[in-house]
């Protein structure tokens, strides 16, 4: 299979590495037809040099969901739709506030947690519940929220409804499960930082955001082993209140139906007290263009893991900062792609995402090259990026390319219509960024009207050459001295943000 | 058009008198309307009109894998997917290009062991940009390969390779279970990706013969799948697709007697069992993972459903014995998974646990070992089987939600493809659900015996090299 991004806007699902982002619109095609010799045989096929025109457009429309209120303040959006699963949703908005700096991977393990048993149901039962509806739960936690997630058959609203409500309401929390589950969870992050692509990134997320927003969500793992069970039950009395959540549900379903049972399973949630805002840890300013490097000897490639400070996903100029990065590094013809995988055949494939957050944004570049080449491919991405921002750049974005992006993220957004899951991802966004119910269609509109002339300031405007966090995990004795040729300053990591050890076994 | 339509036909139950205590079954199946034709050069074309959003999957796949590839020539299936993206005569080297101006989205090709596939969705008013990409690197792509592709493309290769093996972990183990499952000789050895060795012998000569035995209309199926007029693409698909040169139909799959009771179909599915091995394999891993393999009847077999609802009983959800056993109650374990892959031949059942942190592997090993073995004696309960099968329908009507999988071989478009390709025809999607939810628990209890035993386990250890030390050789493994 050859490398390819996902397109999809769960921005929730701000891990360990980020998710990348949408898409948009459609531009006909050039109608050039490929140069062809002139002394070749007469082609009798020569027909095909014509490139087919598009039919009529299709008119996208995209639905509204309907959003409703509880007394108590949860959000319900919902989008009834044909489909023949439900998927339905908890999302809980827990901003920075249980991320702080001495307990990074706390809002996962206590969203790790709910699923392991309720009053009602404890332990196995909550499983043997769940399960009996051919279903389980799906538990996601991300720099801006948690997400627990279930798709049921049409007939079962009512009991996903339940178990859903009491996994977010009434979780067990019992002290003996959480010694098993808390040893599992470390042994978890352990596993993922076996992955050199989860390390550069985690690596380069530290550099870049500094300890407390840079902490991995899932945490570390030495550190984990010293919460306990009060830090979970701390952790869930303060943010999984109603006025923090929102309760989607997409799929096949009698709408009044569903206001009641809604009401009859989370009416009963207690409101919160008004609590004030967190201060916002303050980012670390950009300086010069570091890189950290991570030795695993032996390592026949080098995960490269570049990024770049970005505004956060409320700032002004969004649209723009989606359509600019899309273009840059999100589609398989992207020059970043074109030039490492294409062009050089450093990779299997190179992207670039826009992280985009409630408190921070970036642009996150990651890859894996062949050894040999790793310098050369740093030189190489830091070339693309500062002609990317450089006011008086070589090469500009141009029309094209930016007309292929403006298409991807339109109609990545009506493939979400497709699908429940992904409608229901959809929703979730409404609420984390406090999106207004015709977003989708506002987005595409907007993606669909920047000038490339805006596009090209904003380029200006939100990169700053020289100043890239690049983060790399490989075989340090081969690398570094073509990496200490580019001229950077080249900072050996031995331990992660809370003094953690990464595995750096020979291969 | 009614897209998904639930039917009153037979139910999903796991036994004949009735459901277990505290599972509920499933009430119904799923339908998906489908036309197939086939056209004059052998090309077969299966349409799936939905009309809900304004998009069309184009989904073709082509009788040809790593089965089919020639001796010394492993990974050449998967390169030559790799190759049919750069370029042909009349389109040049802007496949991508135009796709993604276009709107495209899930634009991709796969290469598994006996086909490969190739798809996109595109917005309704290009489905015929789409007919035109797909049938001239159907019938002109050798016009537009030449060394400089090849080269890269090799490159490439090698780098997914390094990425999804080489340098990721327990990769090493995986193709070091997969050899000693597949030895030498069976064209399955090495994997899709094949050697380092074999992709860099790769010619152009070999692309040439491999585009002319295997990249033929006679030899591929085309799939539609979404908003299109009928009779308008039917036009498009004999214009852009009638034209090529079709050849003598090359061997098929042969669906199973039991599904599909027609002239040629097979009640016997013969597999090359390897002997018991027990290897381990050292990497730069910190957790210790233990890797059961066995091997198993063809896609679609009644051993090969039976083991499908094996693999959720095993390790789907907190409930499954895995689970239970080695991660919640022994702890020796900090996940668990069991899947199996199917082919038109030899299919794979694996299992595997990846340990804790300092425990014993010792003991990981043992525990995978007697909860397999334990099912395999005592069969499964009647709650397991419901309840796995159960999933299995969720999962489905979930998954046929989408016009086309991520791989191309799931969502409607893809699902189609399968069942035309292991079974012979698209409207097999009833019969397959009928069968699997007819499954009981005495089946899956006799297939475990008779395919899952210890005289052919192949078992890999997975084990932390010491951080800064030499790293030793894999014992026993093939590479």
């Amino acid at each position: 299979m050859r490398a390819r991004i996902a397109t999809t806007l769960s921005a929730v699902a701000l891990l360990l590495a980020p998710s990348c982002a949408p898409v948009k619109s459609a531009k006909s095609p050039s109608q050039k037809p490929p140069s062809t010799s002139t002394s070749a045989p007469k082609d009798p096929a020569a027909w095909r040099l014509e490139i087919p025109t598009p039919g009529i457009k299709s008119s996208l429309s995209f639905p509204t969901p309907r959003l409703q209120t509880l007394e108590n303040g949860l959000r319900l959006y919902s989008l009834p739709t044909q489909a023949s699963t439900l998927s339905l949703s908890v999302v809980i908005r827990h901003d920075v506030q249980i991320l702080p700096n001495d307990k990074p991977g706390l809002a996962a393990l206590t969203a790790r947690m709910l699923t392991e048993g309720t009053t009602l149901h404890p332990d196995l039962k909550l499983a043997e519940a769940i399960e009996a509806l051919g279903t389980d739960f799906a538990v996601d936690t991300g720099r801006d929220g948690t997400t627990l997630s279930i798709e049921a058959l049409p007939a079962d609203l009512d009991a996903a409804l339940a178990l859903l409500a009491e996994v977010a309401i009434k979780p067990a929390f019992s002290g003996k499960t959480f010694d098993r589950v808390r040893a599992q969870w470390v042994d978890n992050v352990r596993e993922s930082l076996q992955d050199p692509r989860s390390l550069s990134s985690i690596i380069g997320f530290e550099a870049l955001l500094g300890k407390g927003l840079g902490a991995p969500v899932h945490g570390y793992p030495e550190a984990l082993l010293h919460y306990t069970v009060k830090d979970i039950v701390r952790c869930h009395s303060a943010v999984y209140l109603p006025g923090n959540a929102s309760l989607n549900v997409v799929g096949d379903f009698d709408p009044t139906t569903l206001t009641k049972l809604v009401q009859k399973h989370f009416g009963g949630w207690r409101k919160q007290a008004d609590s004030p805002r967190p201060l916002l840890p303050t980012l670390p300013a950009a300086t010069g263009t570091r890189v950290l490097l991570l030795d695993r000897p032996g390592s026949p490639q080098s995960a490269i893991f570049v990024a770049h400070q970005l505004p956060a996903r409320g700032a002004p100029g969004y649209p723009e900062r989606e359509l600019l990065v899309t273009a840059f590094g999100g589609l398989f013809t992207s020059r970043l792609n074109q030039n490492l995988r294409e062009n050089k055949a450093y990779t299997y494939g190179a992207f670039g995402n826009y992280l985009a957050t409630r408190h921070f944004g970036a642009l996150a570049i990651s890859t894996s090259v062949e050894t040999k080449f790793t310098a050369d491919a740093v030189r190489e991405i830091v070339r693309e990026v500062s002609d990317l921002g450089l006011p008086t750049t070589p090469r500009p974005l141009v029309s094209d390319e930016v007309d292929r992006a403006r298409a991807d993220i339109v109609h990545s957004l009506v493939e979400h219509l497709g699908h429940t899951n992904r409608i229901a991802a959809d929703l979730v966004q409404l609420f984390v960024h406090d999106l207004p119910l015709d977003q989708l269609a506002k987005l595409a509109a907007e993606i669909q009207a920047i000038p490339l002339d805006a596009l090209r300031h904003a380029a200006t405007e939100f990169i700053t050459p020289k100043t890239l966090t690049i983060a790399i995990v490989g075989d340090a004795a081969s690398i570094r001295p073509g990496l200490k040729a580019l001229g950077y300053p080249v900072e050996d990591v031995q331990k992660l943000g809370d003094g953690e050890s990464p595995q750096t076994a020979p291969m | 058009m009614l897209v998904l339509g639930f039917t009153a036909r037979s139910g999903f139950v796991g036994a004949q008198d009735g459901p277990p205590p505290g599972v509920r079954p499933p009430a119904a199946l799923v339908s998906i309307s489908a036309e197939k034709l086939t056209l004059p050069n052998g090309l077969e074309v299966i349409l799936h009109q939905d009309k809900s959003l304004p998009r069309v999957t184009i989904n073709i796949w082509y009788r040809v894998g790593p089965v089919n590839q020639p001796e010394g020539r492993s990974g050449f299936a998967h390169l030559f997917e790799h190759l049919m993206f750069e370029g042909s005569k009349h389109v040049g080297h802007q496949f991508d290009h135009l796709l993604e101006a276009a709107g495209a989205t899930n634009v991709n090709g796969t290469t598994s062991w006996d086909r490969t596939n190739f798809f996109e969705t595109v917005p309704s008013e290009y489905l015929e940009l789409g007919l035109w990409l797909e049938s001239d690197r159907m019938g002109f792509l050798l016009d537009a390969v030449n060394q400089e592709r090849l080269d890269v493309q090799r490159q490439v290769v090698l780098n997914e390779r390094r990425q999804s093996y080489e340098n990721a972990p327990y990769g090493a183990s995986y193709l070091t279970l997969m050899n000693a499952v597949f030895p030498v000789g069976h064209p399955f050895h090495d994997g899709a990706i094949g050697s380092e060795r074999d992709v860099k012998r790769a010619t152009l000569p070999d692309v040439d013969q491999f585009f002319k035995a295997f990249y033929s209309p006679s030899n591929a199926t085309l799939t539609l799948a979404g908003d299109f007029d009928a009779q308008r693409a039917k036009a498009l698909i004999g214009r852009y697709f009638g034209p090529l040169q079709g050849q003598a139909p090359l061997p098929r799959p042969s669906p199973p007697c039991s599904l599909v009771e027609e002239p040629g179909c097979r009640k016997d599915f013969p597999v090359r069992l390897p002997p018991p091995q027990a290897l381990t394999v050292r990497e730069s891993v910190s957790l210790p993972q233990v890797a059961v393999a066995w091997v198993t009847p063809a896609a679609f077999s009644d051993a090969d459903l039976a083991l499908d609802v094996a693999t959720a009983i095993l390790a789907d959800g907190k409930t499954s014995r895995l689970y239970r056993a080695l991660v919640t109650e022994a702890r020796v374990a900090s996940s668990v998974t069991a899947w199996l892959d199917s082919t038109a031949t030899d299919s794979m059942f694996q299992a595997s646990a990846v340990g804790t942190a300092g425990g014993d592997p010792g003991k990981l090993e043992k525990l995978l070992q007697r909860e397999l073995d334990r099912l395999r004696k005592e069969g499964p309960t009647e709650v397991e089987v419901a309840r796995a099968k159960h999933k299995l329908l969720l999962s489905t009507l979930s998954d046929l939600q989408n016009l086309n999988g991520s791989g191309g071989d799931s969502g409607r478009a893809g699902t189609l493809q399968r069942l035309n390709h292991y079974l012979g025809s698209p409207a097999h999607l009833q019969t397959w659900l009928t069968r699997m939810g007819n499954i009981s628990s005495s089946e899956i209890h006799t297939t475990l015996q008779k395919y899952l035993g210890p005289e052919h386990r192949v078992l890999v250890r997975t084990l932390p090299n010491a951080p800064n030390q030499t790293p030793p050789a894999a014992k026993g493994a093939a590479q």
